[in-house]
């Protein structure tokens, strides 16, 4: 869900590419009401591709299933990439810029500074 | 000069509940909003939230706002408090009104997914955590802010809040300036609770022992065309 088109010069700048170098699985509690109000508000193309850079997309379909509010397996493997999945230590980088922002600690710093921005 | 400052601490404050309102989860239009009864929270002192039609039902939160407040009440604040950040703590029984009115009034917490732009040491994010949010992206410049509210995510075992270190664009905003973009936007908006905000003396500059500041929760929604 994050851009990098604040970046001077960059129109896009999405989706960011994934560089992983400790991921953190945690467990969440599974609420399938609420992840099946999320999937039609995601682009789940950029999704897949996010969970296969990291090597987390086995299992995972790569298109939407149809009526997937009544399927609870595809629900719980959505569940599973978008919340228990984090990365702990890594980077991500502008698709066009190539200016990376570092992952430290799970958080990722999106801070630009005054001549990055456009 | 402190009449300025205490003006920004409202904004600020105001730009927050906002983001609270402003979820991934909009009510559909086919949904019409539920009107309640006055909450007990409007009977309490520090705030009004206005009377509204007495045949409506209030929604469930699941967990009680004494309770909610006393978890707030547990959370780490700011260690030093920076003034060029303009940072405040929200009192925790404010924090409390506001999320449990949210909830309760609109179901605007529980299952839904929550950002809250600039979240310092995060009592609106897990707050909402606490009330049973989907999921919570909670956003601040401040890395040290973001540092203590690490501490709190794992204090209170807390799982689904993601924390991302940016700079939100911070306008500033009074009750006519929200008017106005609304209108820009084609965005519905009203004042759900006007609350006063008790301000301890953060900063030396602070003569006062504590000062009441109007604070307005906003709710506004998008007009699906």
């Amino acid at each position: 869900m994050l851009t990098s088109k604040c970046l001077k010069g960059v129109t896009t700048g999405y989706p960011l590419a994934i560089n992983a170098k400790e991921v953190k699985i945690t467990e969440i509690d599974f609420n399938p009401e609420f992840i099946s109000r999320l999937i039609p508000k995601l682009d789940w193309n950029v999704l897949w591709g996010a969970a296969d850079s990291i090597g987390h997309s086995e299992g995972l379909p790569k298109v939407i299933e149809p009526k997937y509010e009544e399927n609870e397996e595809f629900l719980k493997k959505a569940h599973r990439v978008l919340l228990e999945i984090e990365i702990e230590e890594g980077n991500l980088t502008c698709p066009e810029s190539g200016r990376q922002f570092p992952i430290s600690k799970g958080i990722p710093n999106m801070l630009l500074t005054e001549a990055e921005v456009q | 000069m402190e009449e300025l400052a205490n003006r920004k601490i409202l904004e600020e404050i105001q730009l927050k509940k906002q983001m609270l309102l402003k979820q991934g989860a909009v009510t559909p239009l086919t949904a019409t909003i539920p009107l309640t009864p006055p909450s007990p929270v409007g009977q309490l002192p520090m705030c009004s939230i206005p009377p509204v039609s007495a045949t409506a039902q209030m929604m469930s939160a699941i967990l009680k706002l004494k309770t909610l407040e006393s978890c707030l009440q547990e959370l780490n604040g700011f260690s030093k408090p920076k003034l060029d950040l303009e940072q405040y703590e929200t009192p925790a029984h404010i924090a409390a009104i506001a999320l449990h009115t949210i909830q309760t009034r609109y179901g605007d917490i529980e299952d839904k997914l929550i950002l809250d732009a600039g979240c310092g040491t995060g009592k609106f994010a897990l707050g909402a955590a606490m009330l049973g949010a989907g999921a919570v992206t909670a956003l601040d410049i401040d890395k040290d802010a973001l540092d203590i509210l690490k501490i709190n995510i794992e204090e209170q075992e807390i799982k689904n809040v993601d924390v991302v270190h940016c700079d939100f664009l911070n306008n500033p905003i009074g009750r006519l300036h929200i008017e106005k973009k609304l209108k820009d936007w084609n965005v519905k908006g009203n004042v759900i609770a006007e609350l006063k905000f008790n301000i301890h003396p953060t900063y030396k500059f602070h003569r006062e022992q504590s000062r009441d500041i109007a604070v307005d929760i906003w709710r506004m929604q998008l007009q699906h065309l």
